[in-house]
């Protein structure tokens, strides 16, 4: 898979902007089918940087329901990906 | 740092450099303005950090109000550091285009400064005071006046409607037959003679007995303030119910006292005390008009060059007060220039000329205080605490807490110079 493929858009909330704050750790959505070695290597293609640590979270898909259409939110894993303190990543921080 | 340059007409330019930091600090003061209403998904509302906010709206929506800070902050810093008198709004000229995040920025302002006075003669003018004699043809006057205004009305026993007289009647309106709105009413008291109405009405009332039904027919005049009316011809039907006179008291002693005043219980008596306002009201009259002509004349004598943006800001100032007052009495502005007889042209250029004139009077005032060394010291000011307290029933200290030392102080030394002026014209 693709670098880009793997790694789809940067999570921006207070949380993450919390965690870029204190403890250089970046969070991404990314693919399901990824792991964690993946990750690494895409997040550090990506970015220039050096990744010490990939965490993954897999959110449950909620029910949504539209009228008598039952249906799914999309499955997403997410990536908590640490830093080398050095590192940093333009995209999270002015 | 700041650059400064005369230019004529008591104006100066200011070229003044914005560092980055001073920017920046405008840009984060902008931010915390409006950071509690920005609403971005993944932030509670008041937690976005200002470079989330950046990326999303771009930095440029908040240069509006962080340049205002950053003006402000620098050009008050220029202004307090150079000791600039500043007395217009600044004319701030700046390349917006130009501006960029993390870089500094240099805008100019152009002020008018408060202009040199040199003065001519202030001293000695020849002036005769005017007299304060008062005639007792004047004070009968005043006395006559005075039982005009405790007249009663009482009903006329008969004959017809004349002059002067107070008609009280009902009317009803017409115009092509049809009633129009505003046009009855019962028992309506006015004075014939007074033009209260549509011209031609009362003298047309004139000779009417009480019970007496007339029709008037009249014309409305052409600049009616209802315009569906102006120009137009209208019947009225009145019916005269009553007709009442003016009655003068006689001056007695009696009159005297129902006045109820302190220590006036003859006619003598009030004969003096009128005598006595009236001294009181020529004094007055005569110190106003010695402070005109001593002021004026001082005026016309110093070579000032008001810088126009002054004029204008004064200008302005006062139109707005002409404006404000119009509107307590709920009339706008345009019907206030209707009823004044003017337009707004002339309004502005008498506006114009008056503020040009109050403020080469004062500065001819301050400059001649200046020059004399005429000073207000702090039982003077305390003196004119006082005074106002008084005058608005107010406590002292609430009074120092709204208006400040410094504004009392320029107004005794004020009134001390202008006393000075006075006591200096050469009079007879």
């Amino acid at each position: 898979m693709l670098a880009s493929e793997i790694v789809k858009r940067p999570i921006i909330t207070e949380k993450s902007m919390q965690l870029v704050e204190n403890e250089n750790k970046y969070t991404f959505e990314v693919d399901k089918r990824a792991n964690k070695i993946e990750i690494k290597k895409a997040v550090e293609a990506l970015f220039d940087v050096t990744v010490l640590k990939v965490n993954i979270i897999n959110t449950t898909p909620k029910k949504k329901r539209v009228g008598r259409y039952e249906g799914y939110k999309n499955e997403l894993s997410k990536a908590v990906v640490t830093l080398s303190e050095e590192d940093k990543i333009e995209i999270f921080s002015a | 740092m700041a650059k400064i340059e005369t230019l004529d007409n008591n104006r100066v330019k200011i070229e003044i450099d914005v560092t980055a930091e001073q920017f920046e600090a405008g840009l984060d003061y902008a931010y915390d303005q409006i950071k509690d209403d920005v609403d971005i998904k993944g932030f509670r509302k008041g937690k976005v950090p200002r470079h989330v906010y950046e990326q999303h709206k771009g930095v440029q929506s908040l240069y509006e109000e962080a340049l205002n800070y950053v003006l402000q902050e620098t050009y008050s810093d220029v202004i307090e550091k150079e000791s600039l008198e500043v007395v217009a709004q600044p004319k701030i000229d700046l390349d917006v285009s130009k501006l960029e995040k993390g870089k500094g920025f240099t805008y100019t302002a152009t002020v008018a400064v408060k202009p040199d006075v040199e003065l001519g003669e202030y001293k000695g003018f020849e002036y005769e005071h005017e007299s304060i004699d008062v005639t007792d043809e004047e004070i009968d006057a005043k006395i006559d006046a005075l039982l005009g205004q405790n007249a009663e009305l009482v009903l006329k026993e008969d004959g017809a409607l004349e002059e002067n007289d107070t008609a009280v009647f009902d009317f009803e309106g017409f115009v092509d037959g049809e009633p129009f709105e505003g046009g009855k009413a019962d028992n309506h008291e006015m004075v014939i003679g007074s033009n209260q109405f549509i011209p031609g009405f009362e003298n047309q009332m004139v000779g009417m007995q009480p019970g007496e039904e007339r029709e008037i027919k009249v014309q409305f005049p052409n600049e009616y303030q209802a315009e569906h009316l102006a120009g137009k011809d209208a019947v009225f039907k009145t019916k005269l119910h009553e007709i009442k006179v003016k009655q003068t008291p006689e001056l007695t002693d009696e009159f005297v006292k129902e006045l109820d005043k302190e220590g006036v219980g003859t006619i003598d008596e009030l004969k003096a005390d009128t005598k006595e306002t009236l001294v009181q009201e020529k004094e007055e009259t005569s110190k106003n008009k010695a402070i005109d002509f001593a002021v004026e004349e001082a005026a016309k004598n110093a070579t000032i060059d008001i810088p126009e943006e002054m004029i204008e800001q004064e200008k302005n100032r006062q139109m707005d007060n002409v404006k404000r007052q119009a509107q307590q009495y709920g009339i706008d502005f345009d019907t206030y220039l209707q009823l004044t007889g003017t337009d707004k042209e002339t309004f502005e250029k008498n506006a114009r000329e008056q503020a040009e004139k109050s403020i080469r009077y004062n500065l001819t005032i301050e400059a001649i205080a200046e020059k004399e060394g005429i000073d207000a010291d702090q039982a003077e000011i305390d003196a004119k605490f006082e005074e106002l307290s008084k005058q608005y029933n107010m406590d002292v200290e609430q009074i120092k807490e709204q208006v400040n030392d410094a504004a009392v102080k320029q107004e005794v030394v004020f009134r001390k110079t202008i006393d000075f002026l006075v006591e200096n014209l050469e009079t007879e």
